[in-house]
């Protein structure tokens, strides 16, 4: 007989021989760790939402005081010259901190 | 008429029905559960609870499964990803786990069951020794009789990969596992 061990029969006999394992409480086990499932589909869920939103809309449109709020935004804007300060010391401000911020670790 | 893997498959992707899954796993569990015995050992604990991971897994994402491959073909891909976590996590811890677990087992067994479980439990040992890859591979296509083309879906990698393991691991088996011969020569 050959010294050479044939892996392949071995394979072979294992395989002719494999066990069954009973259940034994296993299939119990794993459905009692599933995650619960969702009642609705993502689809529903998101349809359902978006019905909400536009019927809440419809019923509060008559009521809210759409008019009003639109009266208060400005259709001019007059720049001063303390503004024009105030706003390129903002906008200076803010490329500093950008520049600061972005520039690569050193050493 | 029993339904077939593929429309439990359906009616689970479609409502999460637990009771088509319970199914779908009473019908691969020992297998599973055999495939990572071999894959960790022969640690039953390690293998079962990794199994169950596996199922959890596979409903969660059942609705990723693709009819083109076989339902075991995608549950051993998931179960060897779940394995390499593990192994990752906790070599140390596995690895005497499994020393201590073969050597309970094979006390607590009679002689005949001893006899039946021997050839088993002696490859689980020598498959423990090589890399979790080959492991695999060698499996797959040895006890499994994937060809290397599906051993390449399950694991990802290469084809070129998948022959080497296959080719290297039978190499380092046939030195562990000599004795079995000697033993029949006698």
């Amino acid at each position: 007989m050959s010294k050479v061990t044939d892996i392949d029969s071995l394979f072979v006999e294992a395989r002719n021989s494999e066990p069954y394992f009973n259940d034994q409480g296993f299939v119990s086990s794993v459905s009692a760790m599933l995650p619960a499932g969702r009642k609705v589909s993502v689809g529903q869920e998101t349809a359902v939402t978006i019905a909400a939103t536009v019927l809440g809309s419809a019923v509060a449109y008559p009521f809210f005081p759409i008019g009003d709020i639109l009266a208060l935004i400005p259709n001019s804007i007059t720049i001063t010259p303390i503004g024009l300060l105030a706003a390129s010391s903002l906008v200076s401000g803010l490329i500093y901190w950008l520049a600061e911020h972005a520039a690569p670790n050193r050493m | 008429m029993v339904a077939t893997d593929q429309a439990l498959i359906e009616r689970v992707a479609a409502s999460h029905c637990r009771d088509s899954f319970s199914i779908l796993v009473e019908r691969h569990q020992s297998d599973l559960r055999y495939s990572l015995r071999q894959m960790t050992g022969w640690d039953k604990a390690l293998a079962d609870d990794l199994a169950q991971e596996t199922f959890i897994k596979a409903f969660q994402a059942i609705g990723s499964y693709k009819a083109e491959a076989k339902f075991s073909s995608w549950l051993y891909r998931i179960a060897y990803n779940q394995m390499i976590s593990h192994f990752r996590l906790a070599r140390n811890r596995e690895i005497t786990g499994i020393e201590e677990s073969l050597i309970n087992e094979r006390e607590n067994l009679v002689s005949g069951e001893f006899l039946q479980q021997e050839l088993h439990q002696d490859l689980a040992r020598a498959m423990r020794q090589l890399p979790t890859q080959q492991r695999m591979a060698i499996h797959l296509y040895l006890h499994r009789q994937l060809t290397h083309q599906e051993i390449c879906t399950i694991m990802e990698i290469p084809l070129g990969t998948v022959k080497t393991c296959i080719t290297r691991g039978k190499a380092t088996l046939r030195d562990l596992l000599s004795s079995w011969k000697n033993e029949e020569a006698l």
